[in-house]
């Protein structure tokens, strides 16, 4: 009963998401010591994440390299030890009373507080954990006395901590958190929708992503040549934190997830720079709720799968508001964000890095520009995000000195290869209809931030708001160097790299209404009353989603399935009500990523090949089910593993694939529809022969498109290891399947005809 | 004054240690005698074992062993094993899949099924030293499991044929005067017959359900009775007559999904597990003098049937170190 509540889709995606907040919230929140550039809890935590994220990442490749990915928890734990030893972390006297109001000054957007307000509290997060290692201090202590009095103190503490939530300045700020909460909540919800409906992974690449978290999780560096394995590392380290969920779910619902963290990115960045929560909420809501209309240019599938270079455009735009405010403030500590972050993005993908570095740059430029100062602290941006990104490379050159070659799988635009395939035709087809073009948002965008940089000199001239100014501008530098990529053609980017900038542009779109809607709510800073200005720009803001949401149509979700999603389902069905390693699945690239680490795996090609009629009319013939090189590659093992349950799947009605270039024996099998479906029919046909003569096999799951045999027996390590089949894995390319029965209904059964 | 608190403390904690160590062995000392205890329970040859295997020794077995072993995806090859020499050699034969070998009564030939690479295959005949090869079917057909009678004249052998797609048995005249003629039960599959020496019985394996179960053919009387029913479930393959006949020797799946080698009974029908490994036994056939079982369990190995170990101290030799299946024993000239 518990275990089905805890394996539904909603679940595990709270379940998830609570390992990211775990992950990437909480832990940084324990061991990083608070950043002194940090004005509010909101900005501690946004900074400390951001520099985690960079150093996990950067400790998870190190650990990687030497093959202790597996310690990281445990390393960890000594590190806050260590810490606590040290006494460096957060400290335990200062117990905060009015972190609420610091919160809620900059949600209200009171500049005059978000200014001058020193810091005085600690996060509600901090809090909770203090009041928890407060519990472990008894252990240090002697004598009854102070046992009863630690457990008075405590109960007195939780007492006031009850009480405290149902203060005045509590209900304003839950006022003021739920609408960015709501639209974070319906962002996630219509960015998971494909991945609650649908097993199979989406887009195609995220296979391959879920194969490298694997292999990472597994510390097998680089399985396919090197390429930046940050989004793995960061699949990997998730799965650390969410005991009980394979990592097929965590990839599974990451994408979502990722999305969703773009939507809390551009909310930030707006609200940090421009203390407009109006603003923050128009951007944000805009583009969180009406992700699918097509003049965002953002490729909606992109926005639902765990892609490197929204994760690396997530950071970067929580990162991005450090690059502003090291010119506004000139406080070198954001320029450390700004190097851990160009390390992180970097690690994940040189795409959003080269894209950080180039709007950092542009928009601390722009902000010096009109703050008439702190261009050394512009080239400085520019010198510690390229440092973050050099030292984020370092994994290049160790690679290739330990003799291993560069990534060649992006041999088609819009695809990536893994040895085990994962091939994007929706995306193909997605692309060539979403060729960039001016549209009546794009336009809105334009003026926007031409509105932005107006108003921005206006308010420079007032002290009260010229910090603000001088960040609006800085805001609407991201906005023209995006227009600049998108419009000046020497600096357009390369088609192969259209998707990513697609996202791009809609990001940058999203900033740049929020910078316009900025400027237009500007005259709200007039409003001396904190309250009455925030609930002015909110109302605002509602009104100007709604608005949106009228003038703009929303497009269909798209999806981009690489296989029948019974065959997903099926081996999702598997893998959760069988013990690792008791299965074997003959099946498809798909089913290969989707078991590896849990079961053994067969080759559909390879079973295909191996396999006569003259076996499955033979009752003493018993399947061997060793693929110890397949299984090797996936971890590093070469131990043989047969199993009692093997299961074969067979698409009846071969899944319409886009046809590749026989590059590799995944192409040539898989992504040609004529030898696909001679694999199917001819596999079809053995099943069919092995059932007739055989009593072990079971029709496990059919439906029209798909059918899964099971055969189950005692398995026969010896047999299975020394038998020929199912272990060469040589290419022979042209060789095998020139003929036969084009499909599985060709294939004449004779006994049921 | 803090050293005068402190030493006996971490004296008491060094004793205290101590006492936990002795404790902590004590505990596993006891576990390792539970396990000892229960892992040496007599609990008769119904528990699974992993039985102890050597070497073959050379200059206590006699005889030859004919066998089928894999040479690749699809190829398979028969092989002779001299016992006492300890030595074997290759059948000279076509590349394919030959398999289901079975000595003629006199020893001077060879009855095997050859398959071909359209999935068909054929009964062939060859003289022990690898010539005058004969096909003895052919045909658009699916032929195996070849047995001799034991009067050398003929062989009963199970065939898919005739538009039938289920295994049926079919005796032909070695001189192929005859067309092959359906014997045995004609619900479901029929596979694996043996004769007995007497020429009276066949022995085979039939499916009409879920299971394989075995049946003998009384061809004077023209009876073809169950000697399984099911009951006790799983499958029932590879029968064998003894040299008297009084025993059928055959491999079962119906304990624990193991394949093990049983013994039956025919004038009792009483059934006992000959071999209670945890290994895949299939394919057992008796030595000449029914001392010895040779079976494959991936590889070939040899038991003695009283269940006693060879002058090694081992419980069963290991007769080859490939995959290989079907063997079949006779005496030494």
């Amino acid at each position: 009963m518990i275990q089905d509540f805890l394996q539904l889709p909603v679940v595990i995606l709270v379940r998830v998401l609570l390992g990211m907040v775990l992950a990437f919230v909480v832990l940084p929140n324990i061991v990083l010591p608070r950043p002194p550039s940090a004005r509010t809890s909101l900005d501690a935590t946004v900074v400390r994440s951001v520099r985690w994220t960079g150093i996990i990442l950067a400790v998870s490749h190190v650990l990687l390299v030497v093959r202790l990915f597996h310690v990281l928890p445990i390393l960890l734990l000594c590190a806050y030890g260590w810490l606590r030893k040290q006494d460096r972390l957060p400290s335990r006297k200062r117990v905060a009373t009015d972190g609420v109001v610091t919160t809620d000054a900059v949600l209200a957007g009171d500049v005059s507080e978000f200014d001058e307000m020193p810091e005085r509290s600690h996060s509600a997060v901090q809090r909770a954990w203090l009041q928890f290692t407060d519990m472990f201090s008894v252990f240090e202590r002697v004598g009854f006395r102070m046992f009863v009095d630690w457990i008075v103190g405590v109960w007195r503490r939780l007492l006031g901590l009850v009480r405290s939530v149902f203060t005045r300045q509590s209900a304003l700020l839950a006022v003021l958190v739920a609408p960015i909460v709501g639209i974070l909540s319906a962002s996630l919800v219509e960015r998971g929708r494909l991945a609650f409906r649908f097993e199979t992974l989406s887009p195609p690449e995220a296979y391959v992503y879920l194969t490298w978290a694997k292999s990472f999780a597994n510390n097998s560096a680089f399985p396919d040549g090197i390429y930046p394995q940050g989004l793995p590392g960061f699949i990997a380290f998730l799965g650390k934190l969410t005991p009980g969920i394979d990592l097929y779910e965590i990839t599974r619902y990451t994408g979502a997830l990722i999305g969703m963290l773009l939507v809390f990115g551009i909310f930030y960045a707006v609200l940090r720079l421009t203390a407009n929560v109006g603003a923050a909420l128009f951007a944000a809501g805009a583009f969180g709720i009406f992700g699918t209309v097509q003049q965002w240019h953002s490729p909606w599938i992109r926005q639902t799968g765990p892609l490197p270079q929204e994760l690396g455009f997530a950071i970067a735009l929580l990162a991005l508001p450090s690059a502003i405010l090291a010119i506004t403030e000139r406080d070198r500590d954001h320029l450390r964000t700004t190097m851990l972050a160009a390390l992180g993005i970097g690690i994940i993908h040189p795409v959003p890095l080269a894209m950080f570095i180039v709007f950092a740059f542009a928009g601390a430029l722009v902000t010096a520009v009109i703050d008439r100062g702190g261009f050394d602290y512009a080239f400085f941006v520019l010198v510690y995000g390229l440092i973050g990104g050099l030292i984020a490379h370092v994994y290049v050159p160790i690679g290739l000195l330990v003799g291993l070659d560069i990534f060649q799988g992006m041999d088609h635009p819009f695809t990536v290869r893994s040895y085990a395939g994962g091939r994007t035709e929706a995306l193909v087809g997605l692309m060539a209809t979403e060729r960039l073009g001016h549209n009546l948002l794009t336009y809105v965008a334009m003026g926007s931030v031409a509105l932005a940089l107006l108003v921005a000199l206006v308010m420079r001239a007032r002290s009260r708001t010229r910090h603000i100014g001088a960040q609006l501008a800085g805001l609407a530098g991201f906005g023209i160097v995006a227009l600049a990529l998108y419009d000046v053609r020497p600096l357009q980017i390369p088609l192969n790299l259209l998707g990513p900038m697609g996202n791009l542009v809609g990001i940058a779109v999203a900033l740049a209404l929020g910078a316009g809607f900025a400027a237009v709510t500007a005259a709200a800073f007039a409003v001396r009353n904190p309250l009455q200005r925030a609930a002015s720009v909110i109302v605002l803001a509602a009104v100007a989603v709604a608005g949106f949401g009228r003038t703009f149509d929303t497009g269909p979700l798209q999806r981009a399935p690489s296989e029948y999603e019974a065959m997903a389902a099926v081996t999702r069905d598997v893998m959760r009500n069988q013990d690792a390693f008791t299965f074997t699945i003959v099946g498809t690239p798909q089913q290969r990523q989707a078991v590896a680490g849990v079961g053994t795996f067969i080759e559909l090609w390879v079973f295909a090949r191996d396999v006569t009629v003259r076996d499955a009319q033979d009752p003493g013939f018993v399947v061997p089910d060793v693929s110890s090189l397949m299984f090797a590659r996936d971890l590093g093992q070469t131990l043989p593993i047969p199993t009692a349950d093997v299961y074969i799947f067979v698409e009846k009605d071969p899944f319409p694939v886009p046809e590749q270039a026989p590059v590799g024996p995944t192409e040539e099998y898989y992504y040609n529809r004529e030898k696909r479906g001679r694999i199917m029919a001819t596999v079809y046909a053995w099943a069919e022969y092995y059932r007739h003569y055989h009593t072990d096999m079971t029709v496990h799951f059919e439906d029209d498109d798909v059918v899964v045999y099971r055969i189950r027996r005692r398995p026969n390590t010896v047999a299975s290891a020394a038998a020929p089949q199912f272990k060469d894995y040589t290419w022979e390319p042209g060789v095998l399947f020139t003929g036969g029965p084009a499909e599985p209904s060709e294939v004449v059964i004779p006994w049921e005809s | 004054m803090g050293e005068l608190r402190v030493r006996p403390i971490r004296a008491r904690h060094r004793s205290a240690a101590a006492a936990m160590r002795l404790r902590g062995r004590t505990l596993i000392v006891l576990l390792l005698a539970a396990t000892l205890t229960v892992a040496c329970e007599p609990t008769g040859e119904r528990r699974l074992v992993s039985i102890r295997e050597g070497e073959l020794q050379p200059g206590y077995l006699t005889g030859e062993l004919l066998y089928a072993e894999t040479r690749g995806v699809r190829q398979s090859a028969l092989f002779i094993h001299d016992l006492w020499e300890a030595t074997r050699e290759r059948l000279p034969l076509p590349r394919g899949y030959a398999t289901s070998p079975n000595w003629s009564p006199d020893g001077q030939r060879i009855a095997f099924a050859f398959g071909t690479e359209d999935g068909r295959s054929h009964i062939w005949v060859v003289d022990r030293d690898g010539e005058n090869l004969t096909r003895i079917t052919d045909g658009e057909v699916v032929d195996d499991y070849p047995r001799w009678s034991p009067d050398g004249d003929s062989l009963v052998f199970a065939s898919i044929r005739d538009g039938d797609y289920d295994w049926r048995l079919f005796v032909v005249p070695v001189d192929r005067g005859r067309e092959p003629r359906v014997v045995g039960s004609t619900d479901g599959h029929s596979v694996f017959p043996d004769w007995s020496n007497d020429g009276r019985f066949i022995v085979y394996s039939n499916r009409d359900g879920d299971a394989y179960e075995l049946r003998v053919l009384d061809l004077v009387a023209d009876v073809d009775r169950a000697l399984t029913e099911g009951g006790e479930g799983g499958q029932h393959l590879y029968a064998q007559f003894s040299s008297d006949g009084r025993e059928i020797l055959f491999a079962t799946d119906r304990d624990d999904d193991v394949w093990q080698i049983w013994t039956l009974d025919l004038a009792t029908n009483t059934q006992e597990r000959v071999i209670g490994s945890d290994s895949m036994d299939e394919y057992p056939t008796y030595s000449p003098d029914d001392e010895f079982i040779a079976f494959s369990t991936g590889h070939l190995a040899v038991y003695r049937t009283d269940g006693g170990a060879f002058p090694d101290g081992q419980l069963r030799w290991a007769v080859t170190q490939n995959l290989a299946w079907a063997p079949d024993w006779r005496a030494a000239e």
